[in-house]
């Protein structure tokens, strides 16, 4: 980790990256090192627990980087959180809270269970259109409208692009 | 009787017509208002979204000839050109890699120019759910890729949502008002029925002295309020014409009545009676039966019950009849009786009636003039005049001696019915005729004029 880091320094001091923001240069390079890459990551969480996958993100932990998970699992009326090491693959549950039915009948959970649209399928359908890293994935609701709001790396930066549950298509961002 | 008191208040609110005319009226300012509105918006806003339309279509036709002109290196110079430089502008060009233009992603579901179809978009708002913004857009299919045009109506439509609740506010305002003004006003007019309803309540309960009060407005209230309290006038003053009738028929019978009682005690103590007692007796219930029958006709007369047969009759010819009947009369008193034609009338009417009516007046000029004093019938063309030297009726009692069993003499020792004068009237009024009464130095006059 050492090492990693002073490579970063030196990339931060010379490259023209910099104009991209520091935090985007340390990403990409964890995400370069990383054993388990978060497309399989998402795999693992998906073949292993059988709610529904609502969030996927990346934090740091005591120095080693992590995916973070939120599943709905609408049998048990619980919402996990689970996180995986990124570079072991060792899972454990951060956190369980209940969810009561009427929170389950809203519009959002029920167009997630029953769309037909997964986090997994919104990600695919994202970088078809802006092709990059997966950074960041979450279940939303506005003005009626259920989406992801996933956001990708790409070499101009971060990018967001919107995957609308009910149409399982992008919503236009403007740029 | 119902009466509406007796209701609870929840049925009085529902039957009372204030809350009616308050939502009538409320119902009507809104649906004006609502409709007044509804136009702004639908000239403003309308307009301007149309301006939009158009815009939108002229940026593609533009393209679209450029894009036939013009090489895939051109053409996508020209829409990043577009993209940057207005604002207005979201495009977004589909080309064989990737997303060109300010939006990164071509939605499938705009219809082909010159069809418009709304998209959302996630945009650069200030507001927090200002987010998501519909958009009005179209597309063309160029040779170099196809291409959604819209225009980025996040300002338009953060005004259209301030100018939608504006309007919904300036409803429920109008609403507000509506109710207030609708309440108070129909609480005026309604009070103002309440007030004669009240009044009516207590007339109906038999306080007959109630009337309705009068405002100085002179409108349509104030004239119902004046029917009705003369209605109430016409009604106290026939209860009080009841009333003296039944205490006069009360009195008028009392008497022979009272005498035939004591006559029969009488008889009854002495054990027999003769022929002479009987035909007193007689006498007394003749007299009661006379006051009844008297009132009968009166009555018959009055509402047109029974046959009359009307013919031609000379007036002057009644009356010589009558004077020839009423001589023995004015011999007792010492008084001379006298006929004066002046010109002839005849009248269409009942020959018996008048020949009553007119021996009525000429018997009462002779029964309340002095002994020796004198008599006279004056006919003319339209009018018959029995004039007497007796001191007549007092002005203030003249319209009282038509009243049944009416006497001028308050201690009714007088003979007589108090039935005579009702009669004249009566027959006067079956024959179209009138009464008056002419008080002269030395003369009263009783005048019967047939129009």
């Amino acid at each position: 980790m050492k090492l990693l880091k002073e490579a970063v320094l030196g990339l931060f001091l010379v490259s023209t990256a910099a104009l991209a923001g520091q935090e985007d240069v340390l990403l990409r390079l964890a995400l370069e090192n990383a054993k388990i890459k978060p497309e399989q990551a998402i795999q693992k969480i998906t073949d292993r627990y059988s709610g529904f996958l609502s969030e996927f993100g990346i934090d740091d932990e005591d120095g080693s980087m992590v995916y973070e998970f939120t599943i709905i699992d609408p049998q048990d009326s619980v919402e996990l959180e689970v996180i995986m090491d990124a570079d072991s693959g060792k899972i454990w549950l951060d956190e369980k809270d209940a969810i009561s039915s009427n929170a389950l009948k809203r519009k959002k959970y029920q167009l997630l269970m029953n769309s037909g649209m997964t986090l997994k399928k919104a990600v695919d359908e994202a970088q078809k259109i802006v092709p990059g890293q997966l950074v960041e994935a979450e279940l939303e609701q506005e003005k009626g409208i259920v989406f992801f709001e996933i956001e990708l790396l790409t070499d101009k930066g971060e990018r967001k692009v919107i995957v609308d549950l009910q149409s399982g298509k992008p919503i236009p961002v403007t740029r | 009787m119902c009466s509406v008191s007796r209701l609870n208040l929840l049925g009085r609110i529902k039957a009372s017509s204030l809350l009616r005319y308050t939502l009538l009226h409320t119902a009507i300012v809104l649906v004006l208002c609502g409709s007044a509105l509804w136009l702004v918006k639908d000239f403003s806003l309308g307009f301007y979204e149309k301006r939009q339309d158009q815009f939108v279509q002229e940026q593609l036709n533009s393209l679209s000839s450029l894009a036939k002109s013009s090489t895939e290196q051109e053409f996508r110079l020209a829409v990043e050109q577009l993209a940057e430089d207005n604002r207005q502008v979201l495009v977004v060009l589909k080309s064989s890699d990737g997303y060109l233009g300010n939006l990164n992603y071509l939605p499938e579901t705009v219809p082909l120019s010159p069809s418009m179809g709304s998209f959302w978009i996630l945009g650069d708002s200030v507001l927090e759910d200002g987010r998501f913004q519909r958009v009005r857009g179209s597309r063309i299919n160029s040779r170099w890729g196809a291409l959604v045009l819209a225009y980025n109506s996040s300002d338009f439509n953060l005004f259209v949502s301030r100018f939608t609740l504006a309007l919904y506010a300036a409803m429920v305002l109008v609403l507000l008002v509506g109710l207030i003004t609708g309440f108070l006003f129909s609480r005026k007019v309604l009070a103002r029925l309440n007030t004669i309803n009240q009044v009516t309540a207590q007339v109906g309960d038999g306080e007959l002295a109630a009337r309705v009060p009068v405002t100085q407005q002179g409108d349509e209230f104030d004239e119902l309020a004046g029917h009705i309290n003369h209605m109430l006038d016409q009604i106290e003053a026939s209860v009080e014409a009841i009333a003296s009738v039944t205490s006069s028929i009360a009195h008028d019978l009392r008497t022979p009545l009272s005498r035939l009682s004591i006559k029969l005690d009488g008889y009854l103590r002495k054990g027999s009676a003769d022929a002479e007692d009987i035909l007193g007796a007689q006498a007394e219930l003749a007299t009661i039966l006379h006051t009844f029958n008297a009132m009968l006709e009166l009555t018959k007369l009055e509402y047109g019950q029974g046959d009359l047969e009307f013919v031609q009759c000379d007036l002057s010819k009644i009356t010589s009849e009558v004077i020839e009947l009423a001589e023995p009369l004015a011999e007792v008193r010492e008084q001379t009786l006298s006929l004066k034609v002046e010109q002839a009338l005849v009248v269409q009417g009942n020959h018996q009636l008048l020949f009553r009516i007119l021996f009525n007046l000429v018997e009462n000029a002779i029964k309340y003039s002095p002994e020796g004093s004198e008599v006279k019938v004056i006919i003319d063309q339209s009018s018959v005049s029995v004039i007497d030297q007796g001191k007549g009726i007092p002005e203030a009692e003249q319209d009282k001696v038509f009243q049944r069993l009416y006497r001028l003499d308050q201690s009714r020792t007088t003979p007589g019915h108090g039935l005579g004068m009702s009669l004249v009237k009566v027959v006067a009024d079956l024959h179209g005729a009138g009464v008056s009464f002419v008080r002269n130095r030395q003369t009263f006059t009783v005048k019967l004029t047939f129009h």
